[in-house]
């Protein structure tokens, strides 16, 4: 196989603990999802909150295990690696949260909290690390005086820190980031910085990326392969610009069309049920909000068409 | 309203408070087999002959196994079997049952009355910062806190019964008055009137505590995003304080009770010594003095079984009132 | 790895200073702390300067004569003896030195021990929170808190005769460690779901680096809290236990002091024998509360800045 990341239909699902009334539930987060991502390549994770995404994010970086299914990374299982091997698999990933606030921690210096994986590494020296620090931190757009190095998180504004984000996953020059909607807690303006910065290390360290967000736009401008999810499965997939152009399921052209800015040319009325992850429906978990939703969509799960040139849809239409 | 889930962890914690009584029983037991010195005279009353020294020998199976005499001791507990006293020459079990009911007067009268006044002023201090009243209050519960509370007990005897002659210096009651046999309500004023300052130093040294834990949390309550929605809608601030902010400010304070009620007891042995009050805390130190074994573990194992239940209780109050907390 | 751990306590405590001196709760605390620091050292000093008759324990000063009010050798405050002497001619002011010495060394011993222990526990029953080690550590702290540690040692007293200062410290020590861990475990179980815990675990930090260097430092200020607030519940169960008279004989603390003062039926006799203890232990106990509070007020991490 010559996939970076190759994902083979991966469940998970957790366990929400008794209450006063229930006993224990299980919510099934994702059910079968699979995809292969290749080098320099960015792949897209669109989806409503609740579908997930970002539980994808974490499957891959080995912070939970999958209930089954399998992940390779270079050909390697990724649940079944031992010590030595995680900690190898995890100098060649990086990941970038949502959370600017709070994925740094408070009481590191923005040093500190860079250097960590070197200092993980253990290989270079005190000097050594220093100059890698400000190498990256002049790629990323950031200041690397001493005075700025040695400020606490709480000091910096979201952009900053998310950069600083940024500096700490690519530091150990990956091959894969998985980036979990990097952008959606920043403003507007910053948002474009921060794709670009992610593009131009695709460029430079031949990297690839997971990119998570729920903004069609922003997959449109990074994103090389998209896929949709809904409710823990992929309804479509393809390449970007495909998708967009002409998509096939009715729950990614309601997502275009939901877009304020874009003049759609599918205009289709949002049914106002919310997707509950609890609760997920019989047959095609898209069938309750579906304008075209058939009788067969109510008892059958649709499988994967081939519609084009790797675009994938999973739906009774087609 | 009570769930499946929450009747679990009744029968949970009580199981726990079984295992713990078990430790407390084994304890006592292997303290006073092993520790040096013939195990026999923990039990023998040195007044008994020979003959009724060999008897009780063979009851309590001390010429047998360790494990045997494990087995035995566990079957006198059960069985209430707890020996006689030296002392008294009556069974342990008797005398702790007559003793039991005074401990409890004083012990829950002052955690009440600790826990009120803890929480009412705690309540108040936290609303009105900076003011007098949180400086005077706080100091003077910055004393009480830190004070020994035998040293009140004597100097509060000194100063209203020595001096003053106001209440009698200790005891529960006045033998010569009810000797006199008076009535129900006499009798009832004369224990009051002897439970007046025994009461006075156990609650005072709780209560600081827990005004300033209520202080605490309510301050960090007061904080929350609900408090300033109520006073934003228009609510009264003593709505405030007491329904919204109190409410959940007070279930910290219980938890830290759960801590302090070991402490607690410790403070009531202490207070039934310096006043004499004929409680179990008080039997335990006499026992302990004359080396009276038999009563002396009787009421090291009352005492705990007192705290245990406590425990249990608050615990499983503290589980209703906090809506928050899973049964797991 | 021990030098990052004192480098880290050494960067909260320079962090931590100026704010701890503005404070005037802390700064009333450590002034009261140091006054009696002084009286623990100066309490050997004294002994020397005026002879072996002021030794706390055996010291009796001879040339007394029996106090008629009191019909013992216990004599109200005079020149010779600052805070008077007790029945038996002993130098009150002296046993109150050495009785802050006692205090100090009780105290503090036993909230270190039982502080470190705590922590430790709380440490890892929070970070493998749910699991049958947390599960196991908490169980334990259940049963222990059930106990009630006075009528415990009591009864150890009992038996054993007398309790020995040691061994009174390793039993209090096993006792104290329950508040402190339960504390550290909400704290960590708290901490642990924060987000930059997983940012370091996806850069493959080991669960020790974690605890050490991610959870640790946060955890530290909460359990010097602790420390201070079982300084006084350490000496005042200490005074409680010699107070009963079970307490060890070889050392007059301030609780033998009272002891002794009741046990010779002098309480309502001679007032300058039983206040200077119990202001002692008031005093010092409440110096380590103070400072206690102080640090609460600092470092406490409900003090989060608002975005």
């Amino acid at each position: 196989m010559k996939e970076l990341l190759q994902v083979d239909n991966i469940k998970k699902s957790f366990e929400i603990k008794k209450r006063l009334f229930k006993s224990a539930i299980e919510i099934c987060v994702i059910d079968g999802v699979s995809f292969k991502i290749s080098k320099k390549q960015i792949f897209g994770l669109i989806g409503e909150s609740g579908c997930g995404k970002t539980t994808i994010g974490r499957l891959v970086t080995k912070l939970i295990e999958p209930s089954s299914g399998k992940m390779f990374f270079n050909n390697k299982n990724i649940s079944e690696m031992n010590k030595n091997e995680t900690k190898e698999f995890r100098k060649k990933i990086g990941m970038i949260f949502q959370d600017p606030y709070e994925s740094l921690n408070p009481r590191f210096t923005i040093i500190n909290s860079v250097k960590e994986p070197l200092d993980i590494d253990g290989r270079m020296t005190k000097q050594e690390k220093f100059d890698c620090v400000k190498n990256i931190f002049k790629k990323i757009g950031l200041d690397t005086t001493e005075y700025f190095l040695n400020k606490y998180p709480h000091e910096l504004s979201g952009g900053q820190r998310q950069r600083i984000s940024i500096a700490r996953s690519l530091i150990m020059k990956p091959k894969l980031i998985i980036a979990d909607e990097p952008c959606s807690m920043l403003d507007v303006s910053i948002r474009s910085d921060i794709m670009n910065i992610i593009l131009k290390f695709k460029q430079e360290l031949e990297m690839s990326a997971i990119y998570i967000t729920h903004d069609l736009s922003e997959a449109k401008y990074i994103t090389d392969f998209v896929a949709v999810m809904y409710l823990g499965k992929i309804v479509e997939t393809g390449q970007t610009q495909d998708i967009i152009d002409d998509p096939y399921h009715p729950y990614t052209k309601m997502l275009i069309s939901a877009i304020p800015d874009i003049i759609s040319k599918f205009k289709i009325n949002i049914s106002e049920k919310i997707p509950d992850p609890m609760n997920i429906p019989h047959g095609c978990a898209f069938h309750p909000r579906c304008p075209y939703a058939k009788e067969i969509c109510k008892r059958i799960e649709p499988e994967n068409v081939n519609v084009g040139e790797g675009h994938l849809v999973k739906c009774h239409l087609f | 309203m009570i769930h499946v889930g929450f009747t679990k962890y009744i029968t949970r914690r009580i199981l726990e408070g079984i295992i713990s009584l078990f430790v407390v029983i084994t304890i006592i037991f292997f303290l006073f087999r092993v520790m040096p010195g013939d195990p026999v005279s923990m039990i023998l009353d040195p007044k008994m002959t020979p003959e009724m020294k060999e008897m009780i020998r063979n009851s309590y199976g001390l010429n047998e196994p360790i494990f045997v005499q494990y087995g035995i001791y566990l079957k006198n507990i059960i069985t209430l079997n707890m020996g006689n006293s030296f002392h008294y020459s009556k069974p342990v079990f008797e005398i702790i049952m007559e003793k039991l009911p005074n401990t409890l007067l004083l012990f829950t009268s002052a955690s009440i009355l600790a826990s009120v006044l803890g929480i009412f002023l705690g309540r108040i201090i936290a609303w009105k910062r900076n003011s007098n009243t949180e400086y005077i209050l706080s100091v003077v519960g910055l004393f009480f806190y830190n004070m020994p509370l035998f040293w009140l007990g004597l100097i509060l005897i000194y100063i209203f019964s020595f001096s003053l002659g106001l209440f009698p210096i200790g005891g529960m009651i006045d033998y010569q008055l009810w000797s006199f046999n008076p009535s129900i309500i006499e009798k009832i004023l004369d224990i009051l009137h002897h439970l007046f300052l025994p009461l006075i130093t156990l609650t005072v040294s709780s209560f600081c505590g827990m005004m300033f834990l209520m202080r605490t949390s309510m301050v960090e309550t007061l904080k929350e995003d609900y408090v300033i929605a109520a006073k934003a809608r228009g609510l009264p601030d003593k709505v405030i304080r007491n329904k919204y902010a109190a409410r959940n400010a007070e279930l910290p304070v219980i938890t830290a009770l759960i801590l302090g009620i070991s402490g607690s007891i410790g403070g009531g042995v202490l207070t039934e010594t310096v006043f004499s009050w004929p409680g179990i805390g008080y039997e335990l130190f006499r026992s302990t003095m004359e080396r009276d074994y038999p009563l002396a573990q009787g009421c090291f194992f009352m005492l705990s079984l007192i705290t245990i239940v406590s425990v249990i209780v608050i615990d499983v109050v503290y589980s209703y009132l906090d809506p928050r907390i899973s049964y797991d | 790895m021990i030098k990052d751990y004192i480098n880290e306590i050494k960067e909260i405590f320079n962090e931590n200073w100026p704010r701890f001196r503005s404070n005037k709760i802390g700064m009333i605390g450590l002034v009261i702390l140091i006054i009696f620091l002084f009286f623990a050292m100066f309490g050997p000093i004294y002994v020397k300067i005026m002879g072996p008759e002021y030794l706390p324990v055996n010291g009796m000063d001879l040339s007394l004569e029996i106090n008629p009010n009191t019909n013992s050798y216990a004599w109200p405050p005079s020149l010779k003896h600052i805070m008077g002497t007790d029945a038996k001619g002993s130098d009150i002011f002296s046993q109150f030195l050495n009785g802050s010495k006692l205090g100090f060394i009780i105290g503090i011993s036993i909230a270190i021990g039982a502080t470190v222990l705590g922590t430790t526990f709380g440490l890892i029953s929070g970070y493998w929170g749910g699991t049958l080690i947390d599960s196991c550590i908490m169980r334990i702290v259940d049963i222990m808190i059930c106990i009630p540690f006075l009528p415990l040692l009591i009864i150890i007293s009992a038996v054993s005769g007398s309790m020995n200062l040691i061994t009174f410290i390793i039993i209090m020590i096993m006792f104290s460690w329950t508040g402190v861990c339960r504390v550290v475990r909400s704290q960590t179980l708290s901490l642990r779901t924060r987000l930059y815990i997983d940012s370091a675990k996806a850069t493959g930090a080991s669960n020790c680096r974690i605890l050490f260097k991610h959870i640790a430092p946060n955890v530290i200020p909460l359990s010097f809290y602790e420390m201070t607030m079982i300084v006084g519940a350490a000496i005042l169960t200490e005074a409680g236990l010699s107070f009963l008279g079970f307490g060890d004989p070889t050392q007059m603390s301030w609780g033998m002091m009272i002891n002794y003062c009741r046990a010779q039926s002098h309480v309502f006799k001679s007032l300058w024998w039983i206040l200077p203890s119990g202001l002692g232990i008031t005093f010092l106990s409440m110096a380590f509360y103070l400072i206690g509070r102080s640090f609460d007020e600092i470092v406490n991490p409900r003090l989060r800045k608002r975005k």
